[in-house]
């Protein structure tokens, strides 16, 4: 076998069937975000004025450059779509990439299913090159999409392109990012974890060049480049010849790096336990935090990231909005925006503290799936503890990444000046939880009585998300507007209290998670 | 046609097997507490997953201290049988008495005393061999330490890797290691060999002779026959959720054939319908033959009468016992 490689055809057509439905879905995500930011522009600042108020606000708060990039042209739907979009899209599409090229290239070798192949009519380099191939390949569909979409919302053809090149020349570096990832690491979830690490480094440099004094770091973050090609205003197409060369450098070092390494390990080797459990290691709540704790620690610290950037440009979102002509005509005047925004803000923190519970209390359905449950019930340990214990991390682990994250956004939000008091806050996401607790529960009860269904619950959690924050301005009927859970949750702060919701939720939880242990208890266990 | 030899799947066992009745009864609800049971009692056992019958009236009893052979084919039944006494699957009907409990509702107290193999092991991927014994040894309620690295050390069983990094044999003797550690009456195992290499099968036998002579009965569920024919007292042999065959292995191989080979000095012209003589073969002056065990004797006196210049006979191995059962009746 001389020609190293052989079969990468073969293995792209299958790569690319088996991801379709995969890709689908990323493709038309990614494209959603740039593509209705562009559509919405004209409705959300109808008059010049409300633009230029917009331009002068958000120019001015250096907390905006760090998120988003530095504003040039926020007076065109184009300059404000590229300016608001473009580097998080970038962000998205690099995901999509990571996740494609480690699941063709180390998950199949972990599994063994390269060695299948390896031994059958393939060249050595063909499965990295067809994981990287088809990351590519969707790449640029996702740029395909977004130039489409961006011109059908009236955007210029040339602006369209170089947003799509932008976004899709992140895939690709970052595709080529993760192929060396996947040569150094031994295992799927440490390539996955090393190269969402570089794509986070990339883009702390980007922000802090921003930020900073410092203009010329941004130029060495790969989105830098994205943000950089200034999509509808510069349009600096050789920014793409720098995507290219770092892509062919690091396939190159991915090529070279497979070359050197033996089948089925990676160049940091894999790391060693210890020989005997810590006592803490001991029952199914000590196995429960080792499984867990990873995941809870990672949320809370991103929740807290994430509300901590949120809280600083609270002031400044919140004067946009209540300057705009929007606001004035629904809302009227002397409302307290910040508060208002806030309460936004801490509404969207209890959905996302449900992805995480949803997450938790599915790594129950995973151990059931994989095998291990079989295993830990064949000792004294009761089914009702054992989905206890991960019942407690999705539920208490929920509520504190709730917490957290409106804490981290109300603190930073009053360092900055807003007059929200920290306890109204609180009190905002307090009364989030029954409504993410009954989510929970529901997605217990599917566990506990249909598992294969478990699943659903990502359905019910995203239909819930698009009702709370789509459905009042899609102006859907109030009887669906009250399937979400959200939608009966007081607005703290700034709004009113219902008490009847704060019964009716936490009881309406309870409620499910006994059905969901009784249930438990009495079906089988998959095998 | 001799079917004779083959007991109806409800009749009782073989009548030479040494039985030590053993567990006061808590179960059985026309005479609670009034007798004894074997470490596992099953009658008349059946599942269903959809429209696919699993398990189709299973009769199986294991006595205490014995080390029992669970034999079958993929499919047959076996591990359906194992999840149902670990009390993870819910029989559609029949009995089933463990340890003198019901494993569906006693689950608990039942489990404090056993200790399970898979067949196909899966580990906590972030945790090591090590961590995953002492865990799954604290919720059996704790070990011996001295036990636990005597078996590593026996097993060559690096500890210290991590759940994902392990083959499927080294899971196996993680799996292993934690049951064997642990102090309880009955082990289940579920083909605990299929990823071991033969060293470590010779030193997995040792450990089930050693848990024999300490008393602890075994249920061992396994295709691999030598293994079965080494270690096991008595043997059950499953096909298509039933149970075809039991006893030990003499009874077993008196209800089948022994292979004869021999070179006569005449043979006689109406060999092939002598009694119990099968898949006669002649080459000039030598016959190779198999005949149904019971009548040995007088076969054997009847060819003696035709001058044996030498012979060679072949008591059928479990393979043997295993294939017949399977190829007199194509699926």
């Amino acid at each position: 076998m001389n020609e190293p490689l052989t079969g990468v055809g073969v293995l792209i057509r299958h790569a690319v069937r088996l991801d379709r439905v995969r890709l689908l879905v990323w493709v038309l995500g990614i494209t959603f975000i740039p593509v209705v930011t562009y559509a919405t522009y004209a409705t959300t600042y109808p008059t010049q004025a409300d633009r230029l108020a917009l331009s002068a606000t958000l120019r001015s708060n250096p907390s905006f450059s760090l998120l988003l990039g530095p504003a040039s042209n926020l007076t065109g739907a184009g300059g404000y779509t590229a300016w608001r979009t473009v580097v998080i899209t970038g962000v998205f599409a690099a995901v999509m990439s990571i996740l494609t090229v480690v699941r063709h290239t180390r998950s199949d070798e972990e599994t063994g299913r390269t060695e299948l192949l390896a031994a059958g009519c393939v060249g050595r380099y063909a499965p990295l090159a067809s994981g990287v191939a088809t990351a590519v390949i969707a790449s640029l569909a996702v740029g395909a999409a977004i130039a489409i979409g961006l011109v059908a919302s009236g955007g210029g053809t040339a602006g369209a392109i170089a947003f799509a090149a932008s976004v899709a020349a992140a895939g690709i570096v970052f595709a080529a990012v993760a192929a060396v990832a996947a040569q150094i690491a031994s295992f799927a979830r440490t390539a996955i974890s090393l190269s969402v690490g570089i794509l986070a480094l990339a883009y702390l440099i980007r922000a802090w060049g921003d930020a900073s004094a410092f203009h010329w770091v941004t130029w060495v973050s790969p989105l830098g480049w994205t943000e950089k090609m200034n999509p509808f205003s510069a349009n600096r197409w050789w920014m793409l010849v720098l995507s290219a060369a770092a892509t062919v450098a690091l396939t190159v070092l991915a090529a070279r790096l497979a070359a050197r390494r033996d089948f089925g390990r990676g160049l940091i080797a894999a790391h060693h336990g210890p020989v005997d459990a810590s006592p803490r290691l001991s029952g199914a709540f000590g196995l429960a935090w080792r499984l867990h704790r990873g995941r809870l620690i990672g949320w809370s610290l991103g929740l807290a990231v994430y509300g901590t950037l949120i809280g600083s440009v609270a002031r400044s979102i919140a004067s946009v909005i209540a300057n705009s002509a929007l606001a004035k005509t629904f809302l009227g005047t002397g409302h307290d925006f910040v508060a208002l925004y806030l309460a936004e803000i801490i509404g969207l923190m209890g959905i996302v503290g449900t992805v995480y519970g949803i997450q938790a209390l599915l790594t129950a359905r995973t151990e059931e799936v994989e095998g291990r449950v079989e295993l830990l019930l064949s000792t004294p340990l009761t089914r009702d503890r054992w989905l206890a214990s991960h019942l407690l991390f999705a539920l208490a682990g929920s509520a504190l990444v709730v917490i957290v994250g409106a804490l981290s956004a109300g603190v930073t939000a009053n360092l900055d000046g807003a007059s929200t008091s920290i306890g109204a806050v609180f009190a905002g996401a307090l009364v989030q939880i029954p409504a993410v607790w009954l989510i929970i529960g529901v997605t217990a009860v599917l566990f506990g009585t249909v598992p294969r269904m478990s699943v659903l619950a990502w359905s019910i959690i995203t239909a819930t998300f698009i009702i709370s924050f789509f459905g009042p301005l899609l102006k859907l009927p109030r009887a669906i507007l009250d399937l979400s859970a959200f939608t009966h949750v007081p607005r703290l702060p700034g709004g009113s209290v219902d008490a009847l919701p704060l019964v009716v939720l936490p009881v309406g939880a309870v409620v499910l998670l006994a059905v969901a242990l009784v249930t438990f208890r009495r079906r089988s266990i998959a095998s | 046609m001799p079917g004779w030899y083959r007991p109806a799947p409800t009749g009782p066992p073989a009548a030479a097997s040494p039985r030590r009745y053993a567990y006061r009864c808590g179960y059985c609800r026309a005479d609670p507490g009034g007798h004894l049971h074997d470490t596992i009692t099953i009658h008349g056992l059946r599942k269903t997953f959809g429209n696919t019958v699993a398990l189709d009236g299973l009769d199986l009893e294991v006595a205490t201290g014995e080390v029992h052979g669970f034999v079958g084919p993929n499919g047959s039944g076996k591990s359906t049988t194992i999840r149902i006494l670990l009390g993870l699957l819910h029989a559609d009907a029949g009995e089933v008495v463990l340890l003198g409990g019901d494993p569906w509702r006693d689950t608990v107290a039942l489990h404090r005393r056993l200790a399970y193999v898979p067949g196909e092991v899966s580990l906590w991927p972030q945790l090591s061999g090590g961590e995953a014994i002492d865990l799954l040894g604290r919720l059996r309620g704790g070990f011996d330490p001295r036990r636990k690295a005597e078996l590593l050390e026996r097993f060559d069983l690096d500890p210290t890797k991590t759940g994902r990094s392990y083959s499927k044999g080294n899971r196996q003797k993680v799996a292993l290691v934690a049951a064997l550690a642990s102090e309880v009456e009955l082990l289940i195992l579920d083909e605990p060999t299929s990823g071991l290499d033969p060293l470590m099968e010779s030193v997995f036998q040792r450990c089930i002779e050693e848990a024999k002579a300490a008393g602890r009965t075994v249920l061992l569920s396994s295709h691999i026959l030598s293994e079965v024919e080494a270690l096991c007292d008595r043997v059950s042999i499953l096909r298509q959720g039933a149970v075809v065959q039991r006893g030990t292995l003499d009874e077993l191989r008196r209800v089948t054939r022994t292979t004869v080979v021999a070179t006569l000095d005449r043979i006689p012209d109406d060999l092939a319908s002598w009694e119990g003589v099968h898949d006669l073969a002649v080459h000039d002056a030598r016959v190779r033959l198999s005949i149904e065990t019971p009548v040995l004797t007088g076969f054997m006196g009847r060819l003696a009468g035709c001058g044996i210049v030498s012979l060679v006979t072949q008591p059928p191995t479990l393979e043997e016992l295993f294939l017949r059962e399977y190829a007199d009746r194509p699926e």
